[in-house]
């Protein structure tokens, strides 16, 4: 029963963790390891920083984050993200939703702990 | 992309391991991801770097085979629908009359192979139904009612009060029954297929 808990917390990160990710690149393009460390430096955030990786390759995929490949002034090249006008979108559009839910969890959490 | 020679050496057996953790995924897919943890490495593990750093380093990544599943489960994965899968798809829809229900065998065998169905899946493809289209395509091919009939009398008079129409009818919607029933199977494990490994 705590599993599955724990289970739930775990979805509900990984289900925002995607909107982080855009959100990091909403005013300027990132390069993998730069969104990486910044989003593994949130506490509860990332728990296996590899993951990380699949998860860009989806937003790729789905044509929300466009990448180009660039050499580093200093050392290997990196891979930067940039976010797409489809991208844009798909994160106003979170960034509503998730007030509203925000609000409406806040409020009965609110209430139930005064009670 | 060659960056083999500046990684730290316990990086160069991570990246071997995660490699072979790999072998599995659709090529695109692993070269992707392959090429997205090597860069991650060439930053953060260089050849010079300290040992333990480098260890907290690939703790932090996470063990490959979790990276492995991750991948797997990301998003509309185009899971391995090939050879296989749709080998045994065809089988089990047309492979009985092709070669008399042998066909179907080996489709059902193929089925019960593949990994990208669930149990279920399998369970239902095997049953709905076994033959597949071959037991509609002999009630179509080999009227047994009308040969009874003919052989019953002399002239066509006597058809006329063989099979009524109840029995007809009856006749008719199971026609329709073995005939959609497999079709209804074949179009049901093409979508299941697509399932990712990780939602499983």
């Amino acid at each position: 029963m705590v599993d599955a808990r724990e289970g739930s917390a775990s979805q509900l990160r990984r289900g925002a963790l995607e909107y982080c990710v855009l959100a990091l690149l909403r005013d300027h393009e990132r390069y993998g390891v730069e969104l990486v460390q910044t989003l593994s430096a949130v506490d509860g955030m990332v728990t296996t920083e590899g993951t990380l990786y699949p998860l860009l390759g989806r937003l790729r995929r789905e044509g929300v984050v466009e990448t180009t490949w660039r050499e580093s002034p200093s050392g290997p090249p990196r891979r930067y993200y940039r976010l797409t006008p489809a991208g844009h979108d798909v994160l106003a559009a979170f960034i509503h939703e998730w007030r509203r839910f925000r609000d409406g969890v806040d409020t009965l959490i609110g209430e139930g702990g005064r009670a | 992309m060659t960056t083999e020679n500046t990684l730290h050496p316990l990086a160069e057996q991570y990246l071997k391991q995660l490699r072979r953790a790999a072998r599995d995924l659709p090529r695109s897919r692993r070269d992707e991801l392959l090429a997205d943890i090597e860069a991650h490495l060439a930053e953060t593990a260089p050849a010079g770097a300290d040992d333990a750093d480098v260890q907290a380093t690939l703790d932090r990544l996470g063990a490959p085979a979790e990276i492995v599943l991750a991948e797997t489960s990301a998003g509309p994965v185009p899971r391995r629908r090939g050879a296989l899968e749709w080998g045994a798809i065809v089988l089990l829809l047309v492979g009985g009359i092709l070669l008399p229900f042998l066909g179907w065998v080996v489709g059902a065998l193929l089925l019960w192979l593949s990994r990208a169905w669930t149990i279920r899946d399998k369970i239902w493809g095997t049953l709905v139904l076994p033959g597949g289209l071959l037991p509609a395509a002999m009630l179509i091919f080999l009227p047994v009612d009308v040969e009874s009939c003919g052989g019953s009398g002399a002239g066509g008079q006597v058809c006329v009060g063989g099979p009524t129409v109840i029995q007809q009818s009856i006749n008719t919607v199971f026609v329709v029954i073995v005939v959609v029933a497999p079709l209804c199977t074949a179009v049901y494990l093409a979508r299941r297929a697509r399932r990712p490994l990780g939602a499983r």
